[in-house]
């Protein structure tokens, strides 16, 4: 069995209130959240992304 | 690497030149009036980690030692060659903390364990290499459980992690480094000479590593030869490992690219202690220079430069100023997250058998009245969020309008086994089925059909955990939680999934736990269309080609061993 305090991360999701530039991380029983430079997608806006880098 | 600086290099290498002369300074010879620290050896028995195998151990103490005070403290792997006439640990630390320019510290040396025989007739199993040599945190693991404790009992050890050190040479750098890149909440500082960064158990893995993770609070210095492991008939080298001066630079460079305060010196000798025993001093004092100062992250000079590509960099994605924050308390588990248009995310408290809301400014709610044992949670359109509740083997759909659920509604009845899904603008339902190794798809009229039986795919994929659609919704993700690849599946217009590929391939934690295996879950995607992976590193995130580009650092640490 992995150490005590040893989980891996378990879900995570974008959240925002308007830009989704939050990323929020769940570490066994701890729920963590950190601001960020990019916007997540969602179900509700479907848009076509940039090409990608070849 | 700079073309120019890779050059002189390779041509040093190619003739390999006569070794520069390095000589021990004065601030390695006893000096009269310094005063004079002590060295008390000691044997750690065998512990948890190593089983069987006692390790040789000795303790500086400097004479301006203060018990009332908690005292920073350096490790020297390959303890008792650290103590000798190579390095003189204990002479230098006497020089410079009587002239403060390093702290008053002591010192900790430890030699790698030896297994002993049973009899006269077997041989040793010697520990060196597996314990140095290592990716996983077993190493860091005995440090901070068995070692420091027990020196610890009778010295007044600093917890702070800028008061505490690590050094190493050849092998015993890696396992120096990997102790603070393993536990970085724990080790600021690390000392690095004649660094064995080369292809003998994953240490010529670091400089990718380095370069993809979001850069953790270690400041390092390294030293290595032009002629390490070079000779004059294989200016190539000598091992099938690779190249020690070539490594050295590429794990430097990667260091630097990543914006870590880090120096490496380059001399002209071979895979031996001469300049770095020579240097020592200087390298201590560079270690330590600011001190009390706290070791910190910060991005690289270039970020500010106009030629700054901020393509796939970890800058471009987080602000290193602005690390994780922990919201709420202590929860049973969190399996599953999403979150709504307003900011407020959702996730199943199995403990209060309800769902749970946390708002924009981190105050914990619960959304829907207990008994209600959802373990997925997923955002639709119209402000619904949809869960899954196995016990009832129903996704049921409710408004987060309000500030517990209302409306509710079933959407589909009796899906046993499903362990995620994802809803798409129309409202249709993709799902991963454990039960019958299928994903499935509810089309926007609730009718339910299979998509994709993975037994197809002869075996490529082995676990699926997590769904997630592309912003354009044309694509479905779906991650592994076994395989090192996740995949990426096109939508057909009846809604069927074609043209798999396992076209996500993940960075695997070095770990011995088997049932870890790539140990990848959730995933989710941004409007660029990078895809997000949460996994035992970290969150993995992969450019739209598939390329694992970034790395964010997990809150807690590593899987152990």
């Amino acid at each position: 069995m992995p150490a005590p305090g040893a989980e891996p991360l378990s879900a995570i999701t974008f959240s925002g209130a308007g830009d989704a530039d939050w990323i929020y991380a769940a570490q066994g029983g701890k729920l963590y959240r950190r601001p960020v430079k990019v916007t997540g997608a969602n179900a509700w806006t479907v848009m076509k992304p940039p090409k990608p880098t070849l | 690497m700079r073309p120019f600086l890779l050059s002189l290099l390779l041509i040093s290498a190619a003739i390999a030149l006569p070794a520069q002369e390095y000589t021990l300074g004065p601030d390695s010879q006893p000096q009269d009036g310094t005063p004079k620290g002590t060295v008390i050896k000691f044997v750690l028995p065998p512990g948890k980690y190593y089983p069987g195998t006692p390790h040789n151990c000795a303790v500086y103490v400097p004479a301006q030692f203060d018990p009332s005070k908690p005292t920073p403290f350096m490790i020297f792997l390959d303890g008792g060659q650290a103590l000798g006439s190579s390095m003189r640990v204990p002479v230098v630390f006497d020089n410079l903390i009587a002239r403060h320019e390093i702290p008053a510290m002591i010192g900790i040396f430890v030699d790698p364990g030896i297994l002993p025989v049973v009899s006269d007739t077997d041989q040793n199993r010697y520990n060196r290499i597996y314990e140095y040599d290592s990716m996983t945190p077993r190493f860091a693991d005995f440090l901070l459980n068995e070692l420091i404790p027990a020196v610890a009992k009778s010295y007044n050890l600093s917890k702070s992690p800028d008061d505490r050190g690590l050094s190493g040479v050849s092998t015993g750098a890696v396992g120096a480094f990997m102790a603070a890149w393993n536990r970085p909440d724990q080790f600021h500082r690390v000392l690095s000479f004649i660094g064995t960064y080369v292809a003998m158990k994953g240490a010529d893995r670091l400089p990718a590593l380095v370069r993809r993770t979001e850069p953790k609070p270690i400041r390092i210095f390294m030293q290595d030869g032009t002629n390490d492991h070079i000779v004059p008939t294989q200016t190539y080298g000598t091992s099938f490992a690779g190249s020690w001066p070539i490594n050295n630079q590429v794990m430097y460079e990667a260091l630097e690219f990543e914006g870590y305060d880090v120096k490496l010196v380059m001399g002209t000798e071979g895979h031996n202690l001469k300049q770095g025993g020579a240097i020592l001093p200087d390298a201590l004092r560079w270690l330590w220079r600011d001190y009390p100062q706290p070791v910190v992250v910060h991005e690289p000079a270039a970020v500010h430069e106009p030629d700054w590509d901020p393509v796939a960099k970890v800058f471009s994605t987080i602000y290193v100023d602005k690390p994780w924050q922990q919201i709420g308390g202590e929860f049973h588990s969190i399996y599953s997250l999403t979150a709504d248009r307003n900011g407020n995310v959702y996730f199943p408290d199995p403990v209060a058998g309800c769902v749970d809301r946390v708002d924009a400014t981190g105050k914990v709610t619960h959304f829907t009245e207990p008994p209600d044992y959802a373990s997925i949670v997923r955002m639709g359109v119209g402000d619904q969020l949809y869960t899954y509740e196995p016990s009832t083997a129903d996704i049921v759909a409710s408004s987060t309008l309000t500030a517990v659920a209302s409306g509710e509604r079933t959407i589909i009845r009796n899906l046993a086994g499903v362990k995620d899904f994802a809803v798409t603008q129309k409202g249709a339902i993709y799902f991963i089925d454990g039960s019958s190794a299928t994903i499935g798809f509810i089309d926007s009229a609730g009718e339910a059909k299979t998509a994709l039986r993975w037994a197809d795919l002869d075996g490529e994929m082995t676990l699926p955990h997590g769904l997630t659609l592309s912003p354009d919704q044309s694509m479905l993700v779906v991650s592994d939680g076994v395989s090192r690849y996740s995949w990426s599946f096109q939508i057909a217009p009846d809604g069927s999934l074609e043209n798999g590929e396992p076209f996500y391939r993940m960075e695997l934690p070095e770990t011995t736990m088997l049932p870890w295996q790539s140990g990848t879950r959730g995933a989710m995607e941004d409007t660029a269309g990078m895809v997000y992976f949460a996994t035992p590193l970290g969150i993995q995130i992969c450019m739209e080609n598939g390329r694992v580009a970034e790395i964010l650092n997990c809150r807690r640490r590593a899987p152990s061993r």
